[in-house]
């Protein structure tokens, strides 16, 4: 089975419906997004969905949305913020047994695109706004959240090189808001950003699952009415070229050091070249072949975890470690080394072939995902391409070993963060 | 010959057959899915430190984390290739986990299925460890064990469970610590997969768009190389010898972390659960701790509400046969108040009971759940996996929790917990110096 990339349904101006079509599923999903710019509002973005997912008019509290979706079989729903590049995105989803699986009098689809619509129109209010009580635990909860993102070390240091490599980028903010805004919440502005984000921001759905386009189409427009708005400024990274590496440490209480290094790419999804720099990253680091993870880690021993990651919404790329911090130096040139022979032309044909099929298999895998068929879809759509998991198997085909050290050449290293102990 | 278990509701069928080895095969077909997965999996995981050797009398005693340091070198090749690079010609992408009673390796692949699995089979079939490649192994591991040691979720159940435990081994890390692991070496190595690596201690599961009787076929070919010249019989696993008693009530930590974070642990004494039955008393439990903590209830809820817990708020239970506990757990500043609500509600439910209609909206929303699994390649076969070294199958799952009453469920709750076979475990902020 193959997944094309669907042609959006338009329910109105910059308010589109994607239908996948996928007979392998036993549920199906609908997803909601609403992006966002990552503006002085962001902290407000961000608390919404959690807010909203507190009570609807018809289900006023978490208990009672709880016991609503438990009939349902146990219908997943999420309501939250994701980051795509500049973009902050607001997500609702939910997820339901597909009928023909279940006895039920009520079509399950049917009930969960409307418990869809209560979430997203409906909520619980007083005084024309949201209850209180939700806003004042939610902004705190939020905060907590925040402030724990230092627990996961692997995530905090990730997230301190990206703001020691773009210090001010709006990109950087974190996608959960600013934990002191959240102490001091307006809750009229929250009202007003809410409606306003319901009302203006683009739209796009997403249903996946054993399904009629037909009948689909018909139950999203009866349920989740979003008129005519406007679209969002379309996001162009502008290039950067480092004429030094920026070399930052931070200490904390760890037993292991995390050793994670930024690189300017200047390629985007949109890019000519951004296959061939998905295939450069695969030999670098990407895939269990690669020659970080057989340099750094099988043969000098000093890992567990080493790998890299393309950034295709700002052009850039990252190297991730863990590693004793007395093996900083040690680490570091090894990786460095990688990189060079890359650009000096050595590369094995068996790199070469590992790195293609590594790739292939987990972009063919896509499709047995609905998660992954959505993310791969929506992403793409943020980043201002449109292709499908097949259009970019048949171009990772044509990269050469060339072409890679060509990219290689064209990628500069930009900034080195260091997460070390006392 | 297979045997055929169908389950029409769902419209999935399980193959499962013997091979001429004693190898049992599952074969799972997925009509539609672009991916393939096998997984080959020994009962074997970090418990198994102590056993009787095939044929022999005594216990020997082997050092923490053997079970995975021995996951991680299997990779290595007589022939001096890697397994990864073997895998890649075929674009799978293999990997592997050691659980507490459980050792699997397995691949994805979407294309030459075959191909990868006598990949899989033959790899897993060849040992080769040498005193160089053993102690190679010991700096990557090292730093596995130290990434989880900055995981405050990691560290907080591990403190937790060697306040419950005296000595079974579930007390320690999967991956030992690094003294333990110092110790190991290639003869050790060689005496664990020896006695656990045996066709009749294994299981092969294979799941994806793929036929049944050319799963047998390829799979009787593959296991037919194997040149392994294995002792016959069983390894014995010697039962273990654990107090009823807890070690200690409470057991502290401090970390880079943001704010406190507990762990109410309940050592379950009522054990010794096996097959259909050790599914049923987990799934009461599971229920039970649904209905008590789950987001419709009111210890949640009124927690929530007084800033108690928030999303990270966690609860669960993990039943097996030799050993049962149950947690909740939650970063709060508020742990003392966390800790006396729980039991506040905890006796109050004792009292209480469940309402017989939050029960069927339980199971209601469980069958969901079984049916979603379904969906995923991946998950169809670890569970498999994991069942068929309980003696169940996925489809038992339905008539299990079917069978499942409301007297069930709270007597369930009514034994799991008591004061005295319960422990806390905390982890505290770093106190920074001004």
């Amino acid at each position: 089975m193959r997944m094309n990339v669907p042609e959006p349904i338009v329910l109105a101006k910059n308010v589109n419906l994607y239908v996948m079509p996928c007979s392998i599923f036993k549920t199906t999903s609908i997803n909601v997004f609403i992006p966002t710019e990552l503006d002085d509002d962001y902290t407000y973005h961000a608390l919404i969905p959690n807010v909203l997912a507190r009570g609807t008019v018809s289900y006023p509290d978490r208990k009672a949305i709880k016991r609503h979706l438990q009939d349902l079989y146990g219908a997943t729903v999420a309501a939250d913020v994701r980051k795509y590049g500049n973009k902050q995105v607001m997500s609702f989803g939910v997820g339901v047994i597909d009928d023909q699986y279940i006895q039920s009098e009520d079509s399950l689809l049917e009930q969960a695109a409307r418990f869809l619509r209560q979430l997203i129109f409906e909520p619980t209010t007083e005084n024309g706004l949201f209850r209180q009580d939700y806003v004042v635990q939610e902004a705190y909860n939020l905060k907590q959240q925040i402030l724990s993102i230092i627990n996961d070390k692997a995530e905090y240091s990730a997230m301190r090189l990206n703001r020691e490599m773009n210090p001010g980028k709006v990109f950087t903010k974190c996608v959960f808001g600013d934990a002191d805004e959240l102490d001091n919440i307006d809750e009229n502005r929250l009202f007003r950003v809410y409606k306003s984000i319901i009302a203006n921001n683009p739209v796009d759905i997403f249903v996946a699952g054993d399904v009629d386009v037909a009948r689909v189409t018909e139950i999203i427009k009866n349920n989740l009415v979003f008129g005519d708005r406007g679209s969002l400024p379309e996001y162009i990274p502008e290039p950067v070229y480092p004429t030094e590496v920026k070399y930052r440490q931070e200490k904390m209480d760890v037993k292991q050091g995390k050793l994670n290094i930024g690189y300017r790419t200047n390629m985007t999804a949109q890019h000519e070249d951004y296959c061939k720099l998905l295939m450069f990253n695969e030999v670098f680091g990407g895939g269990l072949n690669s020659k970080l993870f057989m340099n750094v880690r099988e043969k000098a021993s000093l890992c567990y975890t080493v790998y890299s990651a393309v950034d295709k919404f700002n052009g850039q790329l990252f190297v991730y470690t863990g590693i004793e911090t007395a093996n900083y130096q040690k680490a570091y040139d090894i990786i460095k080394e990688q990189l060079q022979a890359i650009i000096d032309g050595d590369i094995s044909d068996f790199e070469m072939e590992a790195a293609v099929k590594e790739y292939r298999t987990r972009l063919k895998a896509v499709n047995d995902s609905m998660a992954q068929m959505v993310n791969f879809c929506y992403s793409n759509i943020l980043a201002g391409v449109r292709i499908s998991t097949e259009e970019q198997e048949q171009k990772i085909r044509s990269v050469t070993k060339a072409d890679i050290v060509d990219i290689a050449g064209r990628i500069a290293e930009d900034t080195v963060f260091f997460l070390t102990n006392n | 010959m297979f045997e055929i278990k169908e389950f029409p509701l769902l419209k999935e069928t399980i193959y499962e057959t013997t091979l001429s080895n004693g190898l049992r095969l599952i074969v799972i077909p997925k009509k539609g899915f672009t991916k393939q997965f096998a997984m080959y999996a020994t009962d074997y995981g970090s418990n198994n430190i102590r056993f009787v050797p095939v044929g022999q009398t005594e216990t020997v005693e082997v050092p923490l984390g053997i079970a995975h340091f021995l996951e991680h070198k299997m990779f290595d090749n007589p022939n001096g290739e890697n397994v990864f690079e073997q895998f890649a010609k075929y674009g799978a992408s293999p990997n592997a986990f050691t659980g507490n009673g459980m050792t699997a390796y397995y691949f994805v692949s979407t294309d030459d299925f075959y191909e990868n699995l006598h990949i899989l089979i033959n790899y897993v079939n060849s040992p080769y460890f040498t005193h160089e490649s053993v102690e190679k192994e010991k700096g990557i591991i090292g730093q596995e064990i130290t990434m989880y040691d900055d995981m405050e979720g990691w560290v907080i159940q591990k403190n937790l469970l060697q306040a419950l435990y005296h000595n079974h081994p579930v007390r320690n890390d999967i991956a030992g610590d690094i003294e333990s692991i110092s110790k190991i070496t290639h003869e050790m190595l060689y005496l664990c997969y020896n006695n656990f690596y045996n066709p009749a201690n294994m299981v092969l599961v294979t799941v994806g768009d793929i036929d049944p009787d050319e799963v047998l076929e390829h799979a009787e070919k593959y296991v037919a190389e194997d040149k392994r010249a294995l002792a016959v019989g069983k390894v014995v696993k010697p039962v273990i010898d654990e107090p009823s008693e807890i070690v200690k009530p409470y057991v502290e930590a401090y970390m880079d972390v943001a704010r406190p974070i507990v762990m109410y642990g309940c050592k379950d004494n009522n054990v010794g659960y096996t097959g259909c039955n050790l599914l049923r008393r987990r799934h009461a439990v599971d229920i039970a701790l649904e209905l008590f903590a789950g987001s419709e209830s009111d210890f949640y809820n009124d927690m929530y509400r007084a800033q108690v817990v928030d999303q990270s708020f966690e609860y669960g239970y993990t039943g097996e046969t030799e050993y049962a506990y149950a947690y909740f757990s939650v970063e709060t500043e508020k742990k003392d108040e966390f800790l006396a609500k729980l039991k506040e509600y905890i006796a109050k439910t004792k009292k209480d009971g469940f309402l017989e209609e939050s029960f069927h909206r339980v199971k209601k929303s469980f069958l969901g759940d079984l049916i979603r699994v379904f969906n995923n390649v991946n998950s169809i076969a670890i569970h498999s996996t994991y069942r068929a070294f309980n003696g169940t199958t996925l489809f038992d799952y339905y008539d299990v929790l079917n069978s499942i009453t409301l007297e069930d469920v709270t007597a369930a709750f009514a034994s799991l917990f008591d004061e005295e076979h319960s422990a806390v475990s905390v982890i505290l902020p770093t106190v920074k110096e001004a």
